[in-house]
């Protein structure tokens, strides 16, 4: 029995060991551990019989003014509330948000998709998989590894920082029109589709590539026949998902001050009127769900037909 | 065929879209002025700041770079905690809008359990599609007239959201999972729980680290813009550099931003590699 | 038929799916400590039947008993507990790729614990469960991979794995499915020999589902040959003629459908 305790020890100790995911939970758990007890989040300092009593007073102030007034909840009253919310600037910052999402999405998507196969080792570097049989020199390698760092250095760049701080910047810049939020949208986008984008290409099959190559097909021809049509089920798949999220995100750039959702939600805060702030918010909530639920529908019918 | 119409689709709303924001051509060429706020803000890209910009510095102030380094600190912090939140709730509600753990044993089951869980079920999709459909910044502003946004209102409010997009995520690929360990188990008599938690779990469990790691640069980026909000993150030093026009200093935090991220990216890049066996 | 203690007693079977009938069985006792092949030609009906016998598929019509009970008035608790006593060797393995062997095998057990138990056993196992483990991968042979992560290991590894994980499970019968689709030639008849001596040794009920019919003549007591859905001899392996196996698999190339269905 004591020999194979043994050997159990023996194989226990030269056991695979993942140190690297073992690491990353232990400096996970660190960092949260941290976190929690260096004191910037202020648990100490809470007070909650005031946060308490301020929140009772929220919750007052948050039924529709109509029915503050009247005393007591009644649904006409309440509906027309909301028709005249609707009515005097709703639907119009609705309509906004919408466009702006899909104005943005359609930017990043043109762009991305132009700069995808320029982030796609096997495209863009010469020699790659669709590139010349012959093996490529030292200098040409190098050339081609600086081209792929700067192009996806850029693109971390982009995506890195978040559509509010592009859209805090754009409109410092631009001004308080619709177009940098939009751009402000796209530009993070394009980062990310740029990216996804790259992905797929490096990981197409080479095989039908490279027999047109072989052929004597251009490289620009190879990529429309052999690489596009292979590609954009998935890129379009990455394209609906991402707009989603461009809903959910246009739903707050209004607060820097665009005409939309988020603006009328600041403007209500401003003026202390909760119910409509309430109310505005509610409307965003509403619209990023429908954005979630045609998307799902339209990237659930396309894996349908793939 | 069907994808040439979605593109023209997509064109077309896009094309729509500029047009109800009243972004024509004209609108789209910027002015003189405009190109050169910009071209000078981009200009200091290559200069960003290490040392403070403004004439006057406060004596006790701390050098710039390790101001920029506390900001960051606490975006780190910030983001951590909200994460840390979101793992635990969301992986609670994952559990519970998964229909694996109970759908695939139904028919063993009684009246009860029939009517109960597709209940639990649907309360749990239900709380995760409003948890997930306000934006992080919009609870933030909520919780802040509610409350007062506190530092623990902020972690809160980034909180609520990704909980609820984490749950969905798990939900999802615990529900696509390959079931055929699952069923091998309960055909040796494990009961459903042991089955999703020894069958359904591990299976998943590689994807779901994964996606986490990758909520969680999201939640740096949220951390981030939550400054705007109060919180002495990055983003309230950019607003405030910007207000004094100390473009170089911007730079220098968009920058510790940007390496953060990339430090993430190339972790779980790392990790993917590693863990791919 | 040996007289006495039965494992099985299948009456009146029928078992459907979408309509057409896909097994059919009047009468068929196994009683334990029977080692029996169940042979005939792809979509015969072996694995049906293997199913039946796992009390992983209820029948459309006629009964199944287990021991003394018959399967249909099982509550809950009494089908796991069944369950339990049956050990299932799946052509596919059915093991979870991205956890040691170690925990695979551990895993067999769950169906005899509570679920917190479990959750003890199967993340901090004691000393002893993970050395009679260690005893049972000996058994198969790949006592070295204890700790390795399962899909580093080969298709015929990973086959032995699934195999100690259902004789860690100490069952009273042991079901095989195809055992050895899918792994090479060569290694299949030390595979199914490795099955039908430790279930002679233990004195486990052996029912194996094999296209192999000279191996199962070699190695196993009873055979029961099946070709579309019915059982179309059932006799000790000792009685049955070289001419009656190849008529099993003959007669459905002649003949592959025939009027029932």
């Amino acid at each position: 029995m004591s020999d194979v305790r043994h050997e159990i020890e023996a194989l226990r100790r030269d056991r695979p060991r993942n140190r690297f995911m073992r690491a990353s939970l232990a400096t996970f758990a660190a960092l949260v551990t941290y976190a929690w007890l260096n004191d910037d989040i202020g648990l100490v300092g809470f007070e909650p019989e005031r946060r308490l009593a301020n929140a009772a007073r929220f919750a007052q102030a948050a039924l529709p003014y109509p029915i503050q007034q009247l005393g007591h909840w009644d649904w006409q009253v309440a509906a027309d509330w909301a028709n005249r919310l609707l009515t005097s600037g709703g639907w119009q910052a609705i309509q906004t948000t919408l466009a702006m999402s899909v104005a943005a999405i359609v930017l990043a998507g043109a762009i991305g998709a132009l700069i995808a196969p320029l982030a796609a080792r096997n495209i863009a570097v010469r020699d790659g998989l669709i590139g010349s049989p012959r093996s490529p020199s030292i200098g040409r390698r190098r050339a081609a590894a600086l081209w792929i760092g700067t192009v996806r250095g850029m693109l971390i760049f982009l995506r890195a920082i978040p559509e509010y701080i592009w859209a805090f910047v754009l409109i410092k810049i631009f001004g308080f029109t619709a177009w940098p939020a939009v751009l402000a949208l796209a530009l993070h986008n394009i980062g990310i589709l740029g990216k996804l984008g790259g992905e797929t290409i490096e990981d197409i099959e080479p095989a039908r590539a490279q027999a047109l190559r072989a052929l004597g097909a251009t490289r620009a021809q190879t990529l429309v026949t052999a690489v596009v049509p292979d590609v954009l089920p998935r890129f379009l798949l990455y394209f609906f998902y991402r707009w989603e999220t461009c809903v959910r995100e246009a739903t707050v750039l209004g607060m820097l001050g665009v005409v939309s959702l988020g603006s009328l939600v600041r403007d209500a805060r401003a003026a202390n009127f909760y119910d409509e702030m309430l109310f505005y918010v509610a409307l965003g909530a509403v619209l990023v769900g429908v954005g979630d639920v045609v998307s799902a529908g339209v990237r659930n019918a396309m894996r349908r037909a793939n | 065929m069907k994808r040439r119409l979605i593109i023209a689709a997509i064109a077309l709303a896009g094309v729509a879209s500029f047009n109800a924001l009243n972004l024509g051509p004209q609108a789209l060429v910027p002015t003189r002025e405009e190109l050169g706020a910009l071209s000078s803000f981009l200009a200091y890209s290559f200069a960003p700041a290490l040392t403070y910009e403004a004439a006057f510095v406060p004596p006790d102030a701390p050098p710039l770079l390790l101001k920029v380094a506390d900001a960051a600190r606490r975006t780190v912090c910030f983001a951590a905690a909200a994460m840390s939140l979101a793992i635990v709730a969301g992986g609670i509600l994952g559990f519970l809008a998964s229909t694996a753990w109970w759908r695939r044993d139904i028919d063993a089951r009684g009246a009860i359990a029939r009517a109960v869980f597709p209940t639990i079920y649907v309360c749990a999709r239900s709380l995760i599609a409003v948890m997930r459909s306000v934006h992080e910044l919009l609870w933030a502003v909520v919780f802040l007239v509610a409350i007062g946004l506190t530092d623990l209102g902020a972690v809160i409010a980034i909180a609520i959201p990704y909980a609820g997009t984490l749950a969905k995520v798990f939900s999802e690929l615990i529900d696509e999972a390959a079931d055929d360990a699952a069923m091998a188990l309960r055909g040796s008599g494990a009961g459903p729980a042991q089955v999703f938690a020894f069958g359904l779990v591990p299976r998943a469990l590689p994807d779901m680290g994964a996606y986490t790691l990758y909520r969680f640069e999201c939640a740096l980026r949220s951390s981030a813009v939550l400054g705007f909000f109060g919180p002495e993150t990055l983003g309230k030093f950019i607003k405030l550099s910007w207000d004094e026009n100390h473009y170089g200093e911007v730079w220098t935090y968009l920058y510790a931003l940007v390496a953060m991220i990339v430090i993430i990216e190339w972790w779980s890049g790392a990790l993917r590699s590693r863990f791919a066996s | 038929m040996p007289s006495g203690h039965y494992d099985y007693r299948l009456r009146n079977l029928r078992i459907d799916y979408d309509r057409t009938t896909v097994l059919r069985i009047e009468e068929l006792d196994i009683a334990h400590g029977e080692s029996v092949a169940v042979v005939g030609p792809s979509g015969a009906g072996k694995t049906t039947l293997l199913r039946v016998l796992g009390l992983a598929l209820s029948p459309s019509d006629g009964t199944v008993s287990i021991g003394e009970r018959t399967a249909e008035g099982l509550s809950n608790a009494q089908l796991r507990a069944a369950r339990a006593d049956i050990g299932f060797v799946h052509q596919d393995f059915r093991l979870v790729p991205n956890l040691p062997v170690l925990q695979n095998v551990l895993c067999g057990r769950l169906g005899r614990m509570s679920f917190l138990a479990s959750i003890r056993n199967v993340l901090a196992p004691r000393a002893s469960d993970v050395a009679s483990v260690y005893t049972q991968l000996a058994r198969v042979g790949i006592q070295e991979k204890l700790y390795q992560r399962t899909d580093t290991l080969s298709g015929g590894q990973q086959q032995r794995v699934a195999i100690a994980r259902a004789l860690f499970q100490s069952p009273r019968v042991l079901l095989a499915d195809e055992p050895i689709s899918n792994v090479d030639p060569a290694r299949a008849d030390e595979t199914i020999r490795l099955l039908a001596e430790i279930c002679r040794e233990e004195g486990l009920t052996l029912c194996a589902s094999m296209h192999n019919a000279p191996l199962a003549r070699a190695l196993f007591t009873r055979i029961i040959g099946l070709r579309g859905g019915r059982v179309v001899f059932d006799r000790p392996s000792s009685e049955l003629s070289d001419d009656e196996v190849t008529r099993l698999y003959r007669l459905t190339d002649a003949a592959p459908e025939e009027g029932s269905r």
